[in-house]
């Protein structure tokens, strides 16, 4: 049976080994919450970047990085990371506002880049199509179909790599969908994201169509929105603001919940009590998901650039400096969860900081739970006796700034 | 603002400051509730949700836009 989407091309964009996502330190192996305790004993804050703070021992790029000339701290306590995100005034989301106007399509022209009331503004515009209450839509409309058809292209054969097969196809193919693009393009659309205009160009003629004949998708949101200035009038938004929209909810919205159930189905796969104890009881994916994210996020650091000098949990930062949140090292504060290097499903709930915090907080978050519930309550209910395949190498966690798992083989059946 | 005798304490949003994430949703389904068109959390029902859950909520707000008042 013929795959949904062109195999050795997936392999190559999402393999988090490859060169495609080496520069943020793909090929790390080690389990760095052991470094991140030890630095958060010694102080919540401290002067230099996660990767060099970690001795990575090898420069690494992500958000915030590698900004040269500029003074990088980093912050390693829950309290510290969540002090960050409620001030946003302090310290900003990007190093300078956008330049939507004037200034080139890009992630960067986005709301993304945005502060204060104008970020309120242009965040209004889709946060009701991706609160809770719209996961029933989403699912609807694009999820619950594309799981079952991944799962079609391989149910027969049994086993699969299901990294390949299933995580890395979800995301990608949902958000392309909201955006009314083609199973064919979806991947041309994941990897054109260091190339904008490329995306562009797929999305002009979907632009155009929608304007003319509005459905019930993302596009049609956008090109319908109206955004309100700050003197009062209003204004739908300009092709460039769209375009930069999409390229921020295209490039998040399939880039991080593939590695994030690549990690979760790691963890089952590995602790086959525990799959068989969630496979008996569906109401425990949602305090699986949860616990997983807490424990292993799949991008365990973002920044923040600061507006003003600002004494930090006793560590100066003068304006003008950078400041790395490391998530990972927060989700495992043990001010916060006792025992927090244990993965217990058992734990009180409690927010942690897988998705953010603050104004920017990430919009697709109950998207992607939606995506991990629905994808993984497929697997349990249509492949009996999910197993690792014992003749290929047991999944590891890969990854430094961002990270997910290694080849998932496994057999059913 | 919703008040309930019973329960033993209010709870407040501020909707100016709301973002719509609509976390506390997750956490409090019964108590917190948005608006379909803007995304706005109100309060639908105190007591709905034990006080442990709707302090889960107010504590994941994002915006700290949740109130608690314990009576």
């Amino acid at each position: 049976m013929s795959r949904l989407l062109d195999i050795e091309r997936v392999r190559e964009l999402f393999d988090l080994e490859g060169s495609y996502l080496e520069s943020s330190g793909g090929a790390y192996r080690d389990d760095p919450n052991i470094k991140w305790h030890e630095l958060r004993d010694s102080g919540p804050v401290h002067p230099g970047t996660v990767h060099d703070l970690s001795e990575l021992g090898r420069p690494a790029t992500f958000h915030g990085l590698p900004e040269e000339g500029k003074p990088h701290f980093s912050v390693f306590s829950y309290e510290a990371c969540d002090f960050v995100y409620r001030n946003p005034e302090i310290f900003a989301s990007a190093a300078s506002g956008p330049d939507i106007r004037g200034g080139e399509v890009a992630v960067s022209n986005s709301m993304l880049s945005m502060g204060g009331t104008e970020h309120r503004r242009y965040r209004a515009l889709v946060q009701p199509s991706f609160m809770p209450a719209k996961a029933e839509w989403w699912l609807r409309n694009w999820i619950e179909q594309t799981v079952q058809d991944l799962i079609d292209a391989f149910v027969d054969d049994g086993k699969a790599e299901l990294n390949v097969d299933f995580c890395a196809a979800i995301p990608v193919l949902t958000i392309t969908g909201s955006f009314g693009f083609t199973i064919e393009q979806a991947l041309d659309v994941r990897a054109s994201f260091t190339n904008p205009l490329a995306v562009i160009e797929m999305i002009k003629p979907i632009v155009a169509a929608r304007r003319q004949d509005p459905q019930d998708d993302l596009i049609s949101v956008l090109v319908q929105a109206e955004v309100t200035d700050e003197d009062g009038t209003k204004h739908v938004l300009s092709d460039p603001e769209i375009y930069s929209f999409a390229l921020l909810l295209l490039m998040a919205g399939s880039g991080t919940t593939w590695k994030q159930m690549g990690l979760i189905l790691n963890i089952l796969l590995n602790n086959p009590d525990l799959l068989e104890r969630v496979r008996q009881d569906r109401s425990l994916i949602k305090p699986l998901t949860d616990e997983a994210v807490r424990w292993v996020p799949t991008d365990p650091m973002f920044s923040r650039w600061v507006t003003q000098d600002v004494e930090l949990f006793g560590q100066h930062v003068p304006a003008g400096s950078v400041v790395h949140l490391c998530l990972g090292a927060a989700n495992r504060d043990p001010a916060r969860w006792d025992n927090p290097d244990s993965f217990d499903i058992d734990r009180p709930v409690k927010t942690t900081m897988a998705f953010g915090g603050g104004p920017h907080i990430c919009i697709g978050m109950h998207v992607a739970r939606a995506e991990l519930t629905t994808g993984i309550n497929a697997l349990l209910d249509r492949l009996p006796n999910l197993r690792l395949d014992e003749d290929k190498p047991a999944p590891e966690i890969v990854g430094f700034y961002e990270r997910g798992s290694t080849a998932l083989h496994v057999k059913f059946g | 603002m919703p008040v309930s005798e019973q329960v033993g304490f209010n709870v407040d949003v501020d909707q100016e400051i709301c973002l719509g994430s609509g976390l506390c949703t997750t956490y409090a389904p019964g108590t917190f509730d948005q608006d379909d068109e803007t995304a706005k959390v109100f309060v639908l029902t105190v007591g709905a949700d034990p006080l442990e859950a709707v302090q889960a909520a107010a504590e994941a707000c994002p915006m700290s836009a949740i109130t608690i008042t314990i009576k």
